[in-house]
């Protein structure tokens, strides 16, 4: 905890740094976050380059705006934020497929679950819930992921996916109820496959 | 708190829980309560491994080489941007000046046609090298073309010399007691370190004096005033009616106006009066130190020589199957031109040949 805390100060410094023109400070922020921006980039597109090219783009943005950008608390919530908006943009000039604020928020009704049981059925219970997790329909799984992946609170997750936070709440109470229903049928499924052998 | 009522995705959104979850905080009331209430005992359990399962998502990863390339776009991006920003076309050699030297003075004016003025009591370079240097023992250099021209000194400290720009010595004694250049124009020196023996720039009124740093001086006779700016290191300036100037010049001390970084003195040459004053163009001086010197990490050699040729108009020739691909890390800042090479090649278990503009390094194996 106490590290987590002096690793925030120093990026925190890093950020204000960056801010005066210090190019060191702007390195070590991008090699700090690089890898959390390409995973929650990942999620948006399967194209490693165009989400290469939007982390790179943003942080370019980021040292042309040096001197405009205010001071933060938290640099990961201003840096997921914009590199969703970055993406939002790129994919829309790039490609047509698009998670991005599909509104649908049905899930893809549980056609899953016989492949559940064909495949490894000795999966261990975390990696089924990851499976699920990732199946949930995109705003939802963004939502979680938000949270509970990447530690934002409710109103910086908000935020980030340009809602307001009840709706963020709803989302997350829907995909936790929707989850623990599958998670349910499942392990039943499960159960009765076995003591059908 | 009350938890007996709670769902799954009340405990869920609740930051005690969460944080329980993530850190382990406050383990004992949550076992407690998970002994006291087996109803709510469940909800925790599948609220607790929701959170984890998230939490332990698979991540996308990029590779250390995927990483390292965004950065190197990000920087060359960057970079190709600010030269393009930078006008004049003097200030462009100025900024990558700085990716050059630890640190910087820069002696700048308006320029105000006065004409050759050979009645007034200016000192121009023509009347310091006349007056100090017979004509026999004077090696001067002179820049008529566009790109900087590099001059090695006999000492080992190296000069660029941008355009329209003059440097002499004495190559009789120029390395005897003390080293001493006159200058007219603008110039960027990397003076080798040797505080025995003092190194002097006669610009104009100016006496800058170093024991071994880099800068750049730019100074014309037809310049109203003349501007020293200094980014790092320190540098002692007086002018050559200083009363006090045989001291000064004679010790190994800096004595008199020492400018310390970000810190900027303007010569008033008609009235002769220095004195320290803001910064006037901030935005140039923004930089850090650090990034005023050539550090390389972990970078190709062939890399590292493209930076060598772009900043010192020099060519270097190496056998590029067998050396362009090593990874060089080295931090450089203001050594002579002539160091980094020899530094560079010690690095690379190399040995170097300087013939004219062309750095010959030859190796037998990428080490």
């Amino acid at each position: 905890m106490e590290k987590k805390i002096r690793i925030e100060k120093d990026i925190i410094e890093c950020w204000n740094l960056l801010r005066a023109g210090d190019r060191k400070s702007f390195a070590h922020i991008y090699s700090f976050y690089a890898d959390d921006l390409f995973t929650y980039g990942s999620y948006f597109s399967q194209d490693r380059d165009l989400v290469k090219d939007a982390i790179q783009e943003l942080f370019i943005d980021i040292w042309r705006m040096r001197e405009n950008l205010s001071a933060t608390t938290s640099v990961k919530f201003y840096l997921f934020r914009s590199l969703r908006r970055k993406l939002h943009v790129l994919t829309e000039t790039r490609t047509s497929f698009s998670t991005f604020d599909s509104e649908a928020d049905l899930p893809e009704v549980i056609s899953h679950e016989e492949e559940f049981m064909n495949r490894e059925t000795q999966d261990g219970r975390l990696k089924q819930l990851h499976r699920l997790l990732s199946q949930l329909p995109p705003r939802q799984f963004e939502a979680i992921r938000l949270c509970y992946f990447d530690n934002f609170d409710l109103k910086e997750t908000a935020s980030i996916m340009q809602m307001n936070e009840q709706s963020v709440r709803n989302l997350i109470q829907r995909s936790i109820r929707h989850l623990r229903q599958l998670f349910t049928t499942i392990v039943s499924l499960f159960l009765f496959f076995y003591k059908t052998l | 708190m009350d938890y007996s009522g709670f769902d799954v995705d009340d405990f869920i959104f609740d930051k005690a829980f969460t944080e329980w979850v993530r850190t382990g905080e406050n383990d004992a009331f949550w076992q407690d309560l998970m002994q006291s209430q087996p109803l709510v005992s469940h909800k925790i359990e599948e609220a607790r491994e929701i959170i984890l399962a998230a939490a332990s998502l698979p991540q996308a990863m990029l590779s250390a080489q995927e990483k390292q390339e965004i950065l190197q776009n990000i920087h060359q991006r960057i970079e190709e941007e600010e030269v393009v920003e930078d006008q004049p076309v003097v200030l462009t050699v100025f900024r990558k000046m700085w990716w050059a030297a630890a640190a910087v003075i820069i002696v700048a004016g308006w320029l105000t046609w006065k004409g050759t003025g050979s009645h007034s009591k200016e000192v121009t370079y023509e009347k310091l090298v006349a007056a100090e240097v017979k004509s026999t023992e004077l090696q001067e250099s002179v820049n008529t073309a566009e790109k900087p021209l590099l001059v090695n000194l006999p000492d080992g400290s190296s000069v660029l010399l941008l355009k329209g720009g003059k440097l002499s010595f004495n190559k009789a004694n120029f390395n005897n007691t003390r080293r001493e250049v006159y200058l007219s124009g603008e110039a960027f020196f990397e003076v080798s370190k040797n505080p025995e023996k003092p190194f002097f720039v006669y610009a104009n009124e100016l006496v800058t004096k170093v024991l071994g740093t880099s800068f750049t001086i730019r100074a014309f006779n037809d310049s109203k005033n003349v501007e020293v700016v200094v980014k790092t290191g320190k540098v002692s300036v007086f002018t050559q009616r200083d009363p006090g100037k045989e001291d000064k010049m004679k010790d190994n001390k800096l004595e008199g106006l020492v400018l310390l970084p970000n810190q900027q003195i303007v010569l008033e040459r008609s009235q002769m009066k220095l004195s320290k004053s803001g910064i006037e163009r901030p935005e140039l001086l923004t930089l850090p130190a650090q990034k005023l010197s050539f550090e390389f990490d972990d970078v190709p050699f062939a890399e590292v020589a493209a930076t060598m040729e772009r900043s010192y108009g020099v060519e270097i020739i190496f056998d590029k199957e067998l050396l362009g691909k090593c990874r060089l890390t080295a931090y450089l800042s203001d050594e002579p031109l002539n160091d980094k090479i020899r530094m560079i090649c010690d690095a690379l278990s190399a040995t170097s040949e300087v013939a004219d503009k062309k750095i010959f390094i030859k190796a037998n194996a990428c080490k």
